[in-house]
């Protein structure tokens, strides 16, 4: 490719984009932004304790005191909300975390590795995802027991096949392409090829789906949280703060209400990243 | 042999009526509003209309053997098809006829025998014999054995039963056993026909029982439906039941219903007549709706928390002391479950027979706590729980996940623990998997519940050549205790027997009681004379509830 | 061919979820003696139970015992109820299916049907807000919508009753929950797939023609945006039946959703190794359909494929 083509090409692919979409793209990180300050430092975000118990306050609605009101304890819904944030979004991006490191190594090893080896690990995708992501994160947790940790890896394990799927055909795509060629014939080993190209440049439609597994984790670990698989009580956790509330519906709304919005929020933040690098390929497509 | 005519057990009815002053449990202590017992149920003032189904909402049971589930709720889904040898007065602990015309035990509480009564018939039109019922209690050791789990408790030491004559029968025992007799007062002895006895414990839970009771299984899909109808023919009701002739109900339907936290809703929109366990923030709201809430404290022993005094840091009976008055019970409950349970005063529940109102023992003192603690070496840390040798003073609670209590008291008991320094863990594992754990020794304390009303559970639950759930090392004074009330056949002697027991659970701590345990029953404003027995087992009479339309 | 590699997938779902689950530490016997409360425990009763369970053998030894029960439709027992897998599942699948048909069916309608509205008038202010929809029909949780859901329409405007089975309008709103994931992907997918085509030549010659642009949209775009839908519904049907498992639960619904919870609640193994199974093969099913489906509906791929 000339340097001129290369150069228009760049500046095609970083075109600005239009102003709904920035402020589309601002309001959605500024909500994450918000979520992950609290995640990592909730001390410093939740007024109380999240296990403090106000005597005599049980129930109450939300009001100066109690952003979010009490539970049927008499504990701040609030600070729960914003532990719970900590547990929530750590799982994860534990569960991101496992999905993108087996992904990516089962990506890479299929696109590159020879017809016999790309057919086995399509097949074992094929598998994975022909079980439903959420049943296969209860077998995992059936199998290794409840807890944040392990629903955390139940949801980075059923993740894995699409980030492999992923992974493989950009793979493809670039390791057809000019550059790689051209560094094969300069003498490049294959690894060396591998990385310094085809990982690079396969990595932005990838980068994108973070995005999106972001929140389909969330959603996906708030779930078996609710199912009562997740955290030990009486620790917070998003789903698990759902759940508790579920009985409340017609007496405390907000016990439930609340912690639902916020999961609703933190996901359509990450859903809005996501829209933004999903339009910025297509852009550059 | 003593003979013991049903009318005249005065001893213990002098003993039984002082807890009836203090108890305040019964059959209908309102939660929430105002109502009281009286006012749900003028049936003087309403005539009784028969006919209609009454429908209770729940998770249907997966087996529809009440020999082999006998939990809350279930029970009140299984009550139905069974009637039992005797009933028990709950307000004055008598046995009154009911199968069983009379009954007698000898001194050593190792022959009991029972005259039944004439005409009653099963389902299948096959008559209550002696052979028939020698052969229900046989099959629960013989043929269930340990998948009747709660029947079982009550036939410890059982040698063998057989009939005496064609209305007679005799139950015996190899080592004394006088618990045996509550248990023939409660559904999980319930008769069941001969037939039924000869099936495996599969097959009896996948057909149901054939009983004597009011209603009859006309349709059963574990866990998905379950409905009765009534038998036209009874004649034989309960004792304490207002109702002597067949149910004034056509049928029972279990409504599948599997998410608790709809029933309440489910009530109030008419999708469903009655329920089990009312959540406390529905009790106000389903009398003002205009129906009722039934409730009554359970009798056994209390919710708790049992110590494993075995390589943990209750093996220093000061600890389990401190513990034991380190938190007010009262503080814990109030406000998080309904105002039916009631702080624990004692180690067995208000409303069983041999209770002794230790409330002084178990009053919250956490400065006498602090006290104890830092006499026996364990010094608060930086972060507020204490230490000692390295080691932490923190513990874990185990239970099963299916089990009907709520974490949330444990919640509570942690926060006010914390400012004595006590840290405790909850631990909820999923079911199956408490018992391997128990087993290994590798927890520091179970969170328990007197799971039927007989006081006989503490010794198949703490004895040392029984259960030993605290793990002791060695009988001791306790265990002679133990042993020496089931064995006793007077209930004033045994009664006294029962409160050393509690006194010394109490004082060392090998239990540590929470609140007892009560059920809860809510009814639409359509659902009328109903009444919870709490010593046969969790459920209501059915036969005496009407439906008005 | 096809057929092949489904079983294939079907025998892998078998395998994996055996080698998942043989890691367990506790096993049936435990539920099993557990189910009734109290506290007795045999233990001769229990060698004897596991014994009749071969659950004492070798992994080896196992997995063929099992293997060979699977390939004569012998799922195995309950542990915790006692009845066999395969009648409890033969139970609970045609909920589970009337159940997503049910939701496939809202979510191809609506979805398309807002795409096609969408696309209809794309400059309207309406379309263009809308058209970010889609995108955040993922961001909702579904079990937090499940309870709005039931909590408004079935106990405060009563019209749907609380028991998600019964009655025929009871399947409504179990349906609609899951019917909101799956219909925004449809949506979105419809969409791109309408603005592909609309781009095509044809189109431009039917508008060329004089043909009214309603007219255009509804006979050539519609068919093609179709095509992408075909192709999704069957790699996505995933979707649906995760959303059953919470669906049931929270709508008391029977199916495998609530099996498979209540199985991993109990630790029921040989449920939920039977479950995943038939899941997988109803999957596999669903996409064997839509793959013969599609040259049926692409005049092109089926010219090709002469």
């Amino acid at each position: 490719m000339t340097r001129r083509a290369r150069r228009a090409d760049r500046a095609r692919r970083h075109a600005p984009r239009p102003l709904g979409a920035r402020i589309g793209l601002g309001l959605s990180l500024l909500v994450l932004a918000v979520a992950v300050v609290a995640a990592l430092f909730p001390g410093l975000v939740a007024p109380h304790d999240p296990y403090e118990i106000f005597q005599g306050h049980n129930l109450e609605a939300p009001s100066g005191a109690h952003l979010f009101g009490t539970d049927n304890l008499g504990r701040d819904l609030f600070s729960r909300v914003v532990h719970g944030a900590h547990v929530s979004l750590v799982a994860a991006l534990v569960a991101l975390g496992i999905s993108f490191t087996g992904g990516t190594l089962l990506g890479l090893l299929s696109g590159s590795g020879g017809r016999v080896v790309d057919a086995t690990l399509m097949r074992a995708t094929d598998l994975m995802m022909s079980i439903p992501s959420l049943m296969l994160s209860l077998a995992v947790v059936a199998a290794l027991g409840f807890g944040t940790i392990n629903v955390a890896i139940a949801v980075g394990v059923a993740g894995i096949a699409a980030v492999t799927r992923l992974m493989r055909s950009s793979v493809l795509v670039v390791a057809r392409s000019a550059y790689v060629e051209a560094a094969a014939l300069s003498g490049a080993s294959r690894t060396s090829a591998l990385v310094r190209h085809v990982l690079p440049n396969a990595f932005t439609p990838v980068a994108a789906y973070v995005a999106l597994d972001f929140g389909a984790s969330i959603i996906a670990i708030s779930s078996l949280s609710f199912l009562g698989l997740g955290v030990k009580p009486p620790q917070p956790e998003w789903g698990s703060l759902v759940a508790e509330g579920r009985s409340f519906l017609d007496t405390a709304w907000w016990l439930t209400t609340l912690p639902g919005l916020v999961v609703t929020a933190v996901v359509v933040a990450a859903n809005g990243v996501f829209l933004y690098f999903q339009g910025a390929t297509r852009a550059a497509a | 042999m003593k003979i013991t005519p049903l009318s005249a057990v005065l001893p213990a009815a002098l003993v039984v009526s002082a807890l009836a002053a203090g108890c305040g449990g019964g059959s209908g202590s309102g939660a929430g509003g105002a109502s009281a017992t009286a006012s749900a149920d003028t049936t003087t003032a309403t005539a009784i209309t028969r006919g209609g189904t009454l429908r209770f909402g729940d998770t249907v049971v997966d087996c529809a053997d009440p020999h082999q589930r006998g939990n809350n709720p279930s029970s009140y889904q299984l009550k139905p098809v069974t009637d039992s040898l005797l009933a028990q007065d709950p307000k004055t602990g008598r046995f009154l006829p009911w199968l069983a015309t009379a009954y007698t035990v000898n001194d050593s509480a190792t022959k009991f025998t029972f005259t039944l009564r004439q005409g009653v018939t099963f389902s299948d039109g096959t008559p209550l014999d002696g052979q028939a019922v020698a052969d229900s209690i046989d099959a629960i050791v013989n043929k269930l054995g340990a998948a009747a789990s709660l029947p079982i408790g009550y036939l410890n030491n059982y040698k063998d039963a057989k009939a005496t004559g064609a209305n007679t029968v005799e139950v015996d025992f190899s080592k004394p056993n006088i618990a045996f007799l509550q248990g023939t007062a409660t559904t999980n002895l319930g008769i069941v026909s001969e037939a039924t006895s000869k099936l495996s414990a599969e097959q009896r839970c996948a057909k149901g029982v054939v009983g004597t009771g009011p209603f009859v299984i006309t349709k059963f899909t574990p866990a998905q439906s379950l409905a009765y109808k009534r038998r036209a023919d009874y004649q034989w009701a309960n004792p304490l039941g207002k109702n002597r002739g067949p149910a004034y109900l056509d049928g029972l339907q279990i409504v599948s219903i599997k998410d608790t936290s709809v029933l309440a809703n489910s009530l109030l929109s008419n999708q469903i007549d009655a329920y089990s366990v009312v959540l406390p923030q529905d009790a106000g709201r389903i009398d003002q709706s205009g129906g009722h809430v039934y409730t009554t404290t359970n009798a056994g022993y209390p919710v708790a928390i049992l110590p494993n005094v075995k390589g943990t840091i209750f093996s220093d009976p000061a600890v389990r002391q401190a513990l034991q008055i380190g938190f007010d019970r009262k503080q814990a409950i109030s406000g998080v479950i309904g105002d039916w349970f009631h702080a624990s005063t004692s180690a067995l529940s208000s409303t069983t027979v041999g209770y002794k109102d230790l409330s002084t023992d178990l009053a919250a003192d956490p400065a006498r706590a602090e006290q104890l603690l830092d006499a026996a070496g364990w010094k608060k840390g930086p972060d507020g729980i204490r230490v000692k040798d390295g080691k932490k003073l923190k513990f874990d609670v185990t239970w099963e996940i299916d089990w009907n209590a709520t974490s949330s008291v444990l919640a509570a008991v942690k926060e006010q623990l914390k400012k004595i320094g006590f840290e405790l863990d909850i631990n909820l594992v999923p079911s199956g998997q408490s018992a391997a754990i128990y087993k290994s020794g590798k927890f520091d304390s179970r969170w328990v519940n007197g799971y039927t009303p007989e006081p006989d559970t503490l010794r198949a639950v703490l004895a040392v050549d029984a259960g030993n759930w605290s793990n002791r090392a060695s009988k001791d004074e306790l265990d002679g205790l133990l042993q020496k009330q089931v064995q006793q056949v007077d209930p004033t002697q045994r009664n006294a027997t029962l409160a050393q027991i509690q006194q010394q659970l109490v004082k060392e701590g090998y239990l540590i009681p929470i609140y007892d345990w009560a059920q809860s029953f809510a009814v639409s404003s359509k659902v009328h004379g109903a009444q919870l027995l709490y010593l046969s087992g969790p459920g209501p009479l059915y036969s005496d509830i009407w439906l008005s339309h | 061919m096809r057929l092949a590699q489904a079983v294939l997938v079907v025998w892998g779902a078998f395998t994996v979820s055996f080698v998942v689950l043989y890691l367990v530490p506790g096993d049936s016997v435990s539920v099993m003696l557990n189910a009734g409360g109290g506290t007795a425990v045999d233990p001769e009763a229990e060698a004897r139970l596991r014994a009749d369970l071969g659950l004492d053998g070798s992994f080896l030894h196992r997995y063929l015992h099992d293997l060979g029960n699977y390939l004569h439709f012998d799922l195995g027992r309950s542990a915790d109820l006692g009845a066999s897998v395969g009648h409890l599942i033969g139970l609970a699948v045609p909920p589970t299916v009337a159940l997503t048909l049910c939701a496939m069916a809202m979510s191809v309608l609506f979805g398309v049907g807002f795409a096609v509205l969408v696309s209809r008038w794309p400059r309207s202010p309406l379309a263009r807000a809308a058209r970010i929809l889609p995108a955040f029909g993922n961001s909702v949780p579904t079990f937090w919508v499940a309870l709005i859901l039931l909590q408004l329409f079935s106990f405060n405007i009563r019209i749907f009753p609380v028991t998600g089975q019964g009655t025929w309008y009871a399947i409504v709103l179990p349906a609609v929950t899951i019917a909101i994931p799956y219909g925004a992907m449809i949506a979105q997918v419809a969409l791109d797939g309408i603005r592909r085509a609309q781009a095509e030549m044809y189109i431009m010659t039917a508008r060329a023609k004089g043909v009214g642009a309603t007219a255009v949209h509804l006979r050539h775009v519609l068919p093609s945006s179709l095509l992408p839908v075909v192709s999704v519904i069957g790699v996505n049907f995933g979707t649906l039946l995760a959303g059953a498992v919470i669906s049931e639960t929270i709508y008391s619904r029977q199916g495998l959703g609530s099996l498979m919870q209540t199985a991993v609640l109990q630790r029921d193994l040989p449920l939920v190794q039977g479950t995943i199974v038939v899941t997988a093969a109803m999957f596999v099913l669903v996409n064997l359909v839509t793959d013969a489906a599609y040259p049926l509906i692409d005049p092109r791929v089926r010219r090709a494929a002469r």
